[in-house]
């Protein structure tokens, strides 16, 4: 028999609500990068994508599903009507998937993540520093663009429960595949000390 | 003039097997508030249309219409975007290619009201022509960050439910004699 | 450091009146003259409201404290520019805002008490008395000066009264824990600030919890910005207040332990109890006294609050991850030295109402108790709901899924709380132990913007 996990409550708040599926939320900004950020983030990015260490904390926090930094160097071009544009400037859009609520994910990222953010967000206009929080939330919903459909395949999952359960399935793998041929002792063993191990997923 | 094709590079888009996508599409003039009103109108609806195309973890259809700008920027000249652009965005498994397969196959009528009122978009939105279309607007991403990148989404979703039904399970047997509880595990789970 | 104005601050925010007030009043008044005369009623509050000086010369027999509605604001001639300069919560009211804080079903506004989360109150008067005699005395000027005006009346009244050592029903020594805050008493306290590396504790700014002063975002600003307050002189040395009614049903607890501890092979129903709320009966943690209560532990001691999860208990296996005092207050279980949880705390005033369940009694005998709970602190979004939303009616943040504070329980039935351990236990079903009766957002004016009020030169 399959349980749907129960719809949770009530904790994605703080932003549009086009931008919430269930417990997830959209965060959707572009922003423009000034010309030595042209050079300096892709360095940073792919430093960042060869070093899992820095973005260990990113894991530890454990806020985010999905979030991506992409650079827009030109608009695709599709012909007419569409007019030519050569921009003069790189711009960055940048994506989260997140749960818990816009202003503790903000709140978390200024306090926790402040040279990220720096590095991230430095060089584009207009960024305050990441703390005091206040001129930096201002900043980024000055600049978020609101989804107009938002969606995830597990709405009511939040990022913690995904690991858990990815976890938890480690842990029930051998058991369910041994569990015929044990005795009714030895089961009760193992399965408790399944029970055990995956304890703080559960 | 239409710009080339690049080449995307795959491992840049890529995050263990999962991989992001985004492409941005000039909306045609005239057509924003319709396409809007149109994309809003799923979850008036209650419709998730995105259940369609298999392997999509999270994703989003935002209407950018602007660069925003202020004085305060010290950004010497202004810019802004010349056409307003839908950017669809997917966090998804396996390849980009495969997906979008699946997803100009599957995702209809959806497809063709959401490109259809975009610019340069094939007269049918389905199948190839929309593919490469979709290809010839693709973003590719700078920095990707997938919390369980190894992980398909019926992956996810079945984990999701053998956890609810373990934790059910674990409370409701507790104290349970070890030729039953083994006997109740045997019918849940194996 | 900030000094703080003491002689602006109403009292009993920053600095506890005490438990020798055994008895507190809580009068929800609705103004229904124009609003002259419910200034000049009002007016004539002001020469008895307490503030936070220092008593010279010993304590008040009585306090007196008043607090405001978004609508009383309105009622009183405030205007709707000033009053919409106040928090987006606080204008809404916490009924409106139920659907976030879990009062659903059951807990919904609909079932509340007459007179609650209707946009009736206006001003709520807080009355602290230490003897019946000076608290009927209390209670008889407030309404004789209410009668002398006319047009002004109690919608809603509620009488507490401190029970026997300072517990709450169901039986736990309660309200000793509270955040330390900078240029107040109790800044010092070990366990009661923001947790440092070294085992020390700092004190919280003072602008997490009265408005007008730095608080912890914008304590190191450069441009020495303030946190956002409402406009004029209402900004200055006032605090939001959240002030809840909260049903205990002692009988069903007490039930639903005594038959889960027959299957807990980790002690018996007071520690099961215990792993629920985070500490004994007597206020030991368990984090420190994990098998039983330090006999010598006293919750007015200046260590009682000095422990920390994060090295200590960091897989829950003393305090559960989920227990009630972990949940509304993780300290450093969060990893990153408490920057996740430093700016959710609260300063909580509240005090248990109606006679205790009979001892060992799991029969309900159809008698009113629980908890009045009340908070003060500069944003009630930020700090009192976050809290509520994502700490205690879920459990994400622990890594617990959709587990919700198995104290507060559930309306369904449904859920239970995982007990750590070798093995784990797992405690169920989750009953509705407390609901929610009633509850207001309300903001507490500095005594110049009580006079503000008073004179309508609010802006």
């Amino acid at each position: 028999m399959s349980i749907a996990p129960p719809a949770g409550p009530i904790t994605a708040t703080g932003t549009a609500s086009r931008n919430i599926d269930g417990q997830a939320i959209s965060i959707t900004v572009f922003s423009t990068i000034k010309p030595w950020g042209k050079v300096f983030l892709p360095i940073l990015f792919a430093v960042t994508k060869r070093a899992p260490k820095l973005t260990k904390t990113l894991v530890q926090l454990s806020f985010i599903h999905f979030a991506r930094w992409s650079l827009v160097k030109q608009i695709p071009h599709n012909g007419p009507p569409q007019p030519e544009q050569k921009l003069r400037y790189t711009h960055m859009y940048f994506e989260s998937n997140f749960n818990g609520g816009w202003e503790e994910y903000i709140d978390a990222f200024s306090h926790i993540l402040t040279s990220g953010m720096a590095a991230f967000w430095g060089s584009s206009f207009g960024f305050p520093k990441a703390l005091p929080v206040g001129p930096f939330k201002e900043y980024i919903t000055e600049n978020e663009t609101a989804a107009s459909h938002y969606y995830s395949a597990y709405p009511e999952a939040t990022i913690t429960m995904v690991k858990a359960a990815l976890e938890v399935d480690e842990h029930l793998v051998p058991l369910k595949r041994g569990a015929q041929n044990l005795s009714p002792e030895a089961f009760q063993d193992a399965y408790t000390k399944m029970l055990t191990d995956a304890q703080r997923s559960l | 003039m239409r710009t080339r094709s690049k080449k995307h590079s795959r491992s840049i888009n890529e995050s263990g097997q999962s991989s992001g996508f985004l492409a941005m599409t000039a909306i045609k003039p005239g057509e924003i508030d319709a396409l809007r009103a149109y994309l809003e109108g799923f979850r008036d609806r209650g419709e998730r249309p995105l259940d369609k195309v298999s392997g999509t973890h999270m994703a989003r259809f935002v209407i950018v219409e602007k660069f925003n700008c202020k004085p305060v920027y010290k950004q010497r000249r202004a810019e802004n975007i010349a056409c307003a652009s839908l950017a669809f965005s997917s966090n998804l498994d396996g390849s980009i290619d495969r997906y979008l397969d699946v997803l100009c196959e599957q995702l209809q009528p959806e497809a063709q009201e959401i490109w259809g009122r975009c610019v340069g978009s094939p007269a049918t939105c389905e199948g190839k022509a929309l593919k490469d279309y979709l290809k010839h607007n693709q973003i590719d991403c700078g920095f990707f960050y997938a919390a369980y990148g190894e992980a398909t989404v019926p992956k996810v979703k079945a984990a999701l439910d053998q956890r609810e039904r373990l934790m059910a399970f674990a409370t409701e047997h507790q104290g349970v004699p070890a030729a039953e509880l083994q006997q109740a595990f045997i019918e849940e789970f194996a | 450091m900030t000094q703080i104005d003491l002689r602006d601050l109403q009292g009993d925010i920053l600095r506890a009146y005490g438990n020798d007030y055994d008895n507190t009043t809580y009068a929800f008044v609705r103004v229904e003259c124009p609003p002259e005369q419910g200034r000049a009623w009002f007016s004539g509050l002001l020469d008895h409201v307490t503030t936070a000086e220092p008593w010279k010369d010993g304590k008040p027999l009585t306090t007196l404290n008043v607090a405001v509605t978004f609508e009383g604001l309105k009622t009183l001639g405030v205007s709707t520019k000033v009053a919409e300069s106040f928090s987006e919560e606080f204008q809404q009211g916490m009924a409106k805002r139920a659907e976030r804080l879990g009062d659903v079903g059951v807990n919904a506004p609909e079932n509340w008490e007459e007179g609650l989360g209707k946009d009736d109150v206006h001003v709520l008067l807080t009355i602290n008395a230490q003897e019946a005699d000076d608290h009927r005395r209390a209670l008889g000027k407030m309404r004789e000066a209410m009668d002398a005006v006319g047009g002004v009346r109690i919608v809603h009244q509620h009488d507490t009264a401190l029970l026997e050592g300072a517990r709450e029903h169901f039986g736990y020594a309660d309200g000793f824990a509270q955040p330390a805050v900078e240029g107040s008493s109790d800044a010092k306290a070990p366990g009661g600030g923001v947790p440092e590396k070294d085992g020390r504790w700092r004190a919280l700014a003072p602008g997490e919890f009265v408005l007008g002063y730095p608080d912890e975002d914008t304590r190191d600003d450069p441009k020495r910005r303030l946190p956002n307050a409402p406009d004029g002189p209402l900004g200055k040395s006032g605090t939001y207040m959240v002030w809840r009614k909260l049903y205990q049903d002692v009988a069903l607890w007490r039930r639903v332990l005594r038959d889960a501890a027959k299957l807990y092979h980790g002690g018996d129903e007071h520690k099961l109890a215990a792993k629920v709320v985070g500490r004994w009966e007597d206020g030991t943690p368990l984090v420190t006294h994990p098998d039983k209560p330090d006999p010598n532990f006293n919750p007015a001691s200046r260590g009682a609050n000095d422990f920390r999860y994060y090295s200590e208990d960091f897989d829950g296996r003393r305090c559960p991850v989920g227990a009630h005092i972990r949940r509304s207050n993780p300290r450093d279980a969060l990893g990153f030295e408490g920057a996740l949880t430093f700016r959710h705390r609260m300063i909580r005033r509240g005090m248990p109402y109606g006679p205790p369940l009979e001892q060992g009694s799991t029969t309900d005998d159809s008698t009113d108790r629980g908890l009045v709970f009340v908070s003060f602190q500069a944003s009630i979004s930020r700090q009192f709901e976050a809290v509520q939303m994502q700490w205690l009616n879920d459990g994400n943040i622990f890594g617990l899924g959709h587990d919700r504070d198995f104290l507060l329980g559930s309306a369904d039935g449904q859920g239970k709380m995982t007990i750590q351990g070798d093995p784990p236990f797992f405690l169920s079903p989750m009953e509705a132990f407390v609901k929610t009766r009633g509850g207001e957002y309300l903001f507490v004016p500095g005594i110049s913007a009580l006079a503000a009020i008073a004179d309508g030169t609010t802006g």
